[in-house]
């Protein structure tokens, strides 16, 4: 009876230690990086258990995740700010500011660590910044509007490959001297990936639903792919055999034979893939997806007292010789980009497994407000426009919908008292018809920090003192469809 | 239970079972590449010198039929829910569409509703959208005109 019992309590302690310790995260072979956009956050999680290690508070609205295998590097759009965070702490050593307006949204850096190219959005630039001086360069795109959204580099580091979808083409940027060199037209041209020899881009167009094969070297377009509706990003397996690309509007990744320049293979996900990335054995293949629809819909509560419901983004592992989901999870923010490294080139102890991505019934994580006054209310269901409200508060009535705001510019005098109050109209997402569509409103360079999502039936109020004179861009930080990077608009303070 | 039975109760979860996933997959199925490039393509003529109607229908169908719909009659789905006053315009009504010279319209889409005295819903394009695409949708609206458009 004695030993019965002895025994039962040491299978107890030990599942518990075990249980505590949570062995089975660490022992996956590969860690994930995500910078979680609207969370302002870095996400740290196990590949492929997709169990949260950690997570890093950074800044408002957080994208670009790349290494050069010492460091990390992210942007944050709103701020202007480049983070350089330490691998082996997973804590933040160096920021560097960027330019005022510039608008961060994708980043790339020299296999050697000395160089970020960044491509600036909202401000039609390209930088180069030193991470040890800290020094930024800048290339103006012409004509305005160019919106540079997308950038990688060349494997000799001597070109960056920048997608601007203002103007339908991919350019070609040497690094030495720093300044434009070629460009090609690709319509709505998103993400871009290099083989590891150098030699061809791949270039995803989303309104020509296409998957393009660029030379690098006569930088002109050799084939292109039809491979799904909106595809968004590519991968390259670590061989250069197997290109990946995500479709957004068709839910699924797409698996090309680079050799034959065919599709090979269709991973379904669920739902509405944008950023994808691959692990260094080639394994996996991880996608994170942006509509949850009817799997993930009650995680979160309401938004506010006044309603508001917003079903969380999901990640998605797939083992890619079965073609199989192993591993789908719900999580916070609004992921933009991801990077897998393996374990032993982390050298972290600190990232420990049995963290929660979503906690079931919490509000969404949105990065915490400086500056502005945010509450909701029922829908706002009068005309938009600029008025002077009551109380002497200039309020502007804003609509969002896929993909615009209504109005898209508004000016106000510096000192007014600003009372934004934004109203999602959409009945669904255009063209992904998704009725959960929640679209996200943040003011880049304000010194305020704004960020704000806009579920249907609500209207965010978000009130705050125009400090400051310029011309600061406002833009959609919750990934909506299809153009949401193109859902933008102007706030004028004169 | 009989074998009879074990059979009925069979097909009953096999039907149960595909009615679920139809009636979950289906409002959820994703669009293909030539469903997405069918509603994206061009097949009527260009009526302008100036642009291209197909590169302006891409781009028609991305930023405008939400409010203008797809057959450019301002019948789009979130007009109507949001009751919007005055209503999008109807780019089919030649006998207005047609009297308004190229430069308005590139104007209209340009700088906004608000900057030619027209609805506020009407954004600014000129933040996202080059002066060529601009152009390009100004032609492919005139191609949509009843009476068509012939001026050029």
């Amino acid at each position: 009876m004695f030993r019965k019992i002895l025994r039962i309590s040491l299978v107890l302690i030990g599942s518990l230690i075990i249980y505590s310790s949570k062995g089975f995260a660490v022992d996956d072979p590969f860690i994930g990086y995500g910078s979680g956009g609207y969370n302002g956050k870095l996400m740290i999680f196990s590949i492929p258990g997709l169990e949260s290690l950690k997570e890093i508070s950074i800044g408002v609205d957080i994208h670009g995740v790349v290494s050069d295998g010492k460091d990390l590097f992210v942007v944050d759009k709103a701020q202007n700010i480049l983070f350089v965070i330490d691998l082996s702490k997973s804590s933040v050593k160096k920021d560097i500011k960027l330019l005022y307006g510039f608008g961060p949204s994708s980043i790339a850096v020299s296999k050697d660590g000395k160089n970020v190219y960044i491509a600036g959005e909202l401000s039609g630039k390209v930088a180069m910044v030193s991470i040890d001086s800290g020094k930024v360069v800048t290339v103006d795109l012409k004509p305005m509007p160019s919106s540079p959204n997308f950038i990688t580099i060349t494997p000799d580091g001597k070109y960056c490959l920048v997608s601007d979808y203002s103007n339908n083409r991919v350019l070609r940027i040497s690094t030495s001297p720093f300044k434009l060199d070629r460009e090609i037209k690709i319509r709505s041209p998103h993400g871009i990936a290099v083989t590891s020899d150098g030699k061809y881009a791949l270039v995803s167009s989303k309104f020509s639903a296409s998957l393009n094969i660029v030379d690098i070297k006569d930088f002109k377009v050799e084939k292109a792919i039809k491979t799904g509706a909106v595809p968004l990003n590519t991968v390259i397996d670590s061989k250069g055999a197997f290109a990946y690309q995500s479709q957004h509007g068709s839910s699924e990744i797409v698996k090309i034979d680079l050799a034959k320049k065919e599709i090979v293979g269709r991973f379904p996900v669920k739902y509405n893939p944008d950023n994808i990335s691959i692990s260094p054995d080639d394994k996996y293949l991880l996608s994170i997806n942006k509509f949850s629809t009817g799997i993930y819909d009650k995680i979160y509560s309401n938004i506010s007292d006044k309603g508001g419901i917003v079903t969380p983004q999901n990640m998605e592992v797939i083992e890619i010789a079965s073609g199989k989901t192993i591993k789908q999870v719900a999580v916070s923010g609004d992921i933009t980009d991801t990077i897998i490294l393996s374990r032993g080139s982390v050298k972290d102890a600190s990232l420990k497994g049995g963290g929660q991505f979503i906690k079931q019934g919490g509000k969404p994580d949105v990065s915490p407000k400086e500056g502005v006054k945010v509450s909701y209310m029922p829908a706002d269901d009068r005309p938009p426009g600029i008025f002077d409200a009551d109380d002497g508060a200039i309020e502007i009535r804003l609509k969002a919908l896929s993909y615009i705001f209504a109005p898209n510019v508004v000016n106000v005098f510096k000192g007014d008292t600003v009372r934004f109050i934004i109203t999602n109209i959409d009945e669904k997402s255009l063209y992904i018809d998704k009725p959960d569509v929640v679209h996200g409103f943040t003011i880049n360079g304000f010194g305020k920090q704004t960020g704000v999502l806009l579920p249907r039936g609500v209207s965010a109020v978000m009130e705050f003192k125009a400090d400051r004179k310029g011309s600061f861009d406002f833009y959609c930080s919750n990934f909506c469809g299809p153009v949401h990077h193109e859902m933008r608009g102007r706030l004028i303070v004169e | 239970m009989s074998n009879k039975e074990e059979k009925m109760k069979r097909y009953l979860f096999y039907f149960i079972s595909a009615l679920y996933l139809f009636g979950f997959a289906m409002p959820l199925y994703a669009i293909s590449a030539d469903e997405f490039l069918e509603v994206t393509k061009f097949s009527g003529k260009a009526v302008t010198k100036k642009g291209d109607p197909a590169e302006g229908k891409a781009i028609y169908v991305m930023f405008c039929v939400n409010c203008h719909g797809e057959k450019g009659d301002g019948n789009g789905p979130v007009a109507k829910v949001a009751k919007m006053d005055p209503k999008p315009r109807n780019h089919a009504d030649g006998k207005y569409m047609n009297e308004r010279k190229g430069e308005d319209l590139f104007k209209a889409i340009k700088l906004g509703g608000k900057a030619v005295d027209k609805s506020v819903y009407m954004p600014a394009f000129s933040m996202v959208l080059s002066d060529e695409d601009i152009w390009n949708i100004v032609a492919f609206v005139r191609t949509i005109a009843i009476p068509p458009y012939s001026k050029d």
